[in-house]
């Protein structure tokens, strides 16, 4: 991948990014940042200063834990509960229709899962 | 077809496709150099070194014609793309550097390198969508500089005068209030009458928002208030804001907005959702006539 192509896909990310609210802007979904922010509340401007080079690295190690670890595990189960809903709650048809479509709906379901997955994960949703 | 061609060479392909994505979008898209106002130095030409006699400006042609298409590209490559540098650092900052929301130490610090990365990518975002594309009300020459108070008021009476409405919502929006009540409450009056009339809804929102930074006691903005209390409380901007309506009553112990509350309680068309609120003011304001008032009435009712 060649300079020009690098600049365009941060370009678009950097885009995508502003223009969906991405789950990790909101502070709800920032659990262990949260934790540290609430711990970690230097009252005097010279504390924050003295504290930030230790803070910086901390602080965008918990971002990137909480933004690809701990909030995309976090929405598992939402997840599934989504592509239960989806595509196994109330079952419409008879039992020849439902014996049918009972392979396609299990091939469905991890495609189904990891949409969902993905979404509550990426976004704010 | 020799593979070293360069005409149809991969490389050659890519820059046509990307020069005609860029043209195709820039008629889309109403494209900045379009714009007369964005061409500063063509303009500069056409007013000053066009002969109005059309034999004279036949003459000239030769040599007009030449320094019209160098201030063109001048336009262009260099004058406008610089012109909006001052937008798009403004941009860049806004998003990237200043919090929409009261963050933490911590996310605040860890946010850092974040911002420092995505700051080169935004900035050239701006800065070509700014060059390109920025063709329509916000020309790409910086037509919003930072106002001092005494330009901004007078730029909201102009835009009023001339029926700038766009205008005038997005310069009430950036509400300054350290302006003096006699300077900003007429125009925002006004503003109100004709937001209201026109049913703009986000624009009461601002002037309301706008009006709520006045502190102290104007006779004008209290019997406003009231106006709009009695009149226009069925608006969902007035019910939003009736909390500093109210606050500017209570912290001026203002009489007459306390009667204007009893007589909305008479008003039968009041919406259930007014009474609790403002009964809660009636006393809050204090005035005893009206909080005895408040009582026998509902004495009354218990009877």
């Amino acid at each position: 991948m060649n300079q020009y192509q690098k600049f365009i896909i941060i370009t678009i990310v950097t885009v995508i990014l502003n223009l969906n609210q991405c789950a990790f802007m909101n502070s709800s979904n920032r659990i262990l940042t949260n934790q540290l922010d609430s711990n970690i509340q230097p009252s005097e401007t010279y504390q924050e200063i003295l504290l930030a080079p230790l803070i910086v690295p901390v602080g965008t190690a918990s971002l990137l834990v909480d933004g690809f670890v701990l909030h995309p595990m976090s929405v598992v189960p939402k997840a599934i509960a989504k592509t239960y809903e989806i595509i196994w709650i109330e079952p419409s048809g008879g039992i020849i229709r439902q014996s049918f479509l009972f392979i396609p709906k299990i091939a469905f379901t991890p495609i189904a899962f990891a949409f969902s997955w993905l979404g509550y994960a990426l976004f704010d949703i | 077809m020799s593979n070293n061609s360069y005409l149809y060479s991969n490389k050659f392909g890519k820059k046509f496709t990307f020069i005609f994505i860029i043209f195709l979008t820039c008629l889309q898209m109403n494209c900045a150099i379009f714009q007369k106002k964005n061409l500063l130095l063509v303009n500069a030409v056409e007013e000053n070194l066009i002969p109005e006699d059309k034999n004279k400006k036949i003459l000239a042609l030769p040599l007009i014609v030449p320094v019209g298409m160098m201030a063109g590209l001048l336009d262009v490559f260099i004058v406008h793309p610089i012109s909006v540098l001052p937008r798009v650092g403004r941009d860049t900052i806004s998003s990237l550097w200043t919090p929409k929301e009261k963050l933490g130490y911590v996310t605040r610090m860890g946010t850092i390198p974040f911002s420092t990365i995505a700051t080169p990518p935004v900035f050239s975002f701006f800065w070509l969508h700014y060059w390109l594309f920025d063709g329509r009300e916000n020309s790409a020459i910086d037509t919003s500089p930072v106002l001092n108070d005494d330009e901004w008021i007078t730029s909201l009476n102009f835009y009023y005068k001339e029926k700038e409405w766009k205008k005038l919502e997005k310069g009430i929006q950036e509400c300054r209030g350290t302006i003096s009540p006699s300077q900003l409450l007429p125009i925002l009056f006004l503003s109100y009458q004709h937001f209201m009339l026109s049913d703009k809804s986000k624009s009461l929102y601002d002037i309301l928002n706008c009006m709520a930074s006045v502190e102290i006691y104007n006779p004008e903005l209290e019997n406003f208030y009231i106006e709009i209390l009695t009149k226009d409380h069925t608006i969902d901007a007035v019910f939003a804001y009736k909390n500093s309506i109210s606050n500017y009553f209570v912290n001026h112990t203002s009489k007459k907005g306390s009667q204007a509350m009893i007589n909305m309680l008479s008003n039968p068309k009041l919406e259930p959702k007014w009474v609790p609120f403002i009964v809660d003011q009636i006393f809050l304001i204090g005035i005893e006539s009206h909080k005895t008032e408040i009582i026998e009435k509902l004495q009354q009712t218990r009877l």
